[in-house]
């Protein structure tokens, strides 16, 4: 089990070098760090139980991309529960970023007020770099659709974070 | 108002714990639910083995179903689809072992006699079957069909007791024949019959043949139906001549229970005819 390998990574690998990929997914899909963690775990298995043959880092990472916004949706579906915004403003649990730098804690906050599938195109284009057309194939999206969701998503976290923005 | 930035947003960090959390992952997942998952899907197969199980049992059970339906056509009914002859489009005969109703000299309910013209000829006939003993006789006078049997000198009486279909009749199955009783019926009355009269007079007729030896007798009952399936000159159908007069008048006697007939207790009108089916004598008999 230990000599499996993903995309030429072993699974160790994997994870040092995706965590926090995974992890803001689920944070931004779930806004709540205890269900965020279940998701998480929830990923690694799922990629360690299946073992796919994955034919590049690439589509490593977007693999567990996809998965991760598939275990949040069904976590949501199961629970059926209302994310607040208090739940990220509570006090920090054990492993959670205690320290928020002002600029990032302002756009997080807006972010989290979003809809999920703005919070979603913005996160992979911002913080993972993503391009349109990766966004739409990692999230089953037509280009001009995700195109379409992060302009708007631009427009809305505007006007919630305020400001002229670019 | 602040400026949006958006390239000042940053990956979330995952927190250390999640990552040892992740990295047990390996050690505590099971080996067999690693097999499990790459075991063979035993409902996918057994749910295909269980539709084409129920397809083949439906199949042949569709199959012998309609091999037990099929109908097969009984040999002997397909005489009954053969075109009648001349004498049986008047008549209405489809086949000799129905003689009753083709014999144009049947006899009506009141005991009127009908001619033994071209008529009764052509009834004769049409009833011979190859078993008939006077059949080089026919072939050495051969008869003429009438075009017209009503057109004969007299008018024929035809026994209402049976009617005549004008047309072809349909093929249809023929009816299961009674078992005659294997002994003949003997009513508490004597069933013999006799009747003298001479060869050389027929019953409106004048065509004979003097030394003609050979004479039958045929029954008609009360309803006019002729007694017996066998055709008119079978053996069946024979009678004995017991002497010969001097004015060259016979005896005949005739027996229908010792030739095996079924006879019941009723009136019978017998009839004496030659082997040409010139009617020679005809009388009532009552059995009781």
């Amino acid at each position: 089990m230990a000599d499996k390998t993903f995309a030429g990574l072993s699974y160790d690998a994997v994870l040092q070098k995706y965590a926090d990929t995974v992890a803001g997914v689920c944070v931004m899909r779930l806004q709540n760090w205890a269900d965020a963690e279940d998701c998480f775990q929830n990923t690694f298995i799922k990629l360690f139980q299946k073992s796919p043959d994955f034919q590049s880092e690439t589509h490593l990472k977007a693999w567990l991309i996809r998965v991760a916004i598939n275990e949040c949706r069904n976590y949501i579906a199961k629970n059926r529960r209302f994310l607040s915004l208090d739940s990220m403003s509570r006090e920090a649990r054990e492993g959670e970023p205690s320290v928020w730098h002002d600029n990032e804690r302002d756009i997080s906050w807006a972010l989290i007020r979003l809809e999920p599938k703005y919070r979603e195109v913005l996160y992979l284009h911002y913080c993972e770099q993503y391009k349109v057309d990766e966004i739409a194939h990692i999230l089953g999206k037509n280009p001009n659709t995700a195109k379409t969701l992060l302009r708007r998503g631009r427009e809305k976290l505007r006007k919630i974070y305020g400001g002229d923005g670019e | 108002m602040n400026k949006v930035n958006f390239d000042s947003m940053k990956r979330f960090k995952a927190p250390e714990a999640w990552i040892e959390k992740a990295a047990s992952i390996p050690a505590a997942i099971p080996t067999t639910v690693l097999k499990r998952r790459t075991a063979f899907p035993v409902y996918r197969f057994a749910a295909a083995a269980s539709i084409v199980l129920v397809s083949a049992i439906g199949l042949l059970v569709f199959l012998l179903h309609r091999g037990a339906g099929e109908l097969t056509v009984a040999p002997h009914s397909q005489n009954a689809t053969q075109p009648p002859t001349a004498a049986a489009e008047t008549v209405g005969e489809s086949s000799y072992t129905a003689p009753i109703l083709s014999d144009p000299t049947a006899l009506s309910a009141d005991g009127r006699q009908p001619t033994a013209g071209a008529a009764g000829r052509q009834a004769t006939e049409s009833a011979v079957n190859e078993t008939a003993p006077s059949a080089t006789v026919f072939a050495q006078h051969p008869m003429s069909r009438p075009d017209d049997p009503t057109a004969a000198s007299q008018p024929t009486i035809i026994a209402p007791s049976a009617p005549f279909p004008t047309e072809v009749p349909k093929p249809t199955d023929p009816p299961s024949p009674i078992q005659p009783p294997t002994e003949p019926y003997r009513p508490p009355g004597d069933c013999e019959i006799y009747g003298t009269f001479s060869l050389g007079t027929a019953g409106g007729s004048g065509n004979y043949v003097a030394e003609e030896t050979s004479i039958f007798c045929r029954l008609y009952d009360s309803s006019g139906r002729l007694v017996g399936d066998s055709p008119l000159f079978h053996p069946q159908r024979e009678a004995k001549i017991l002497s010969r007069n001097s004015d060259g008048s016979v005896l005949a006697y005739y027996n229908p229970v010792e030739k095996g007939m079924y006879i019941t207790e009723d009136s019978y009108v017998y009839v004496f005819y030659d082997i040409h089916g010139n009617e020679l004598y005809r009388d009532v008999k009552f059995v009781f």
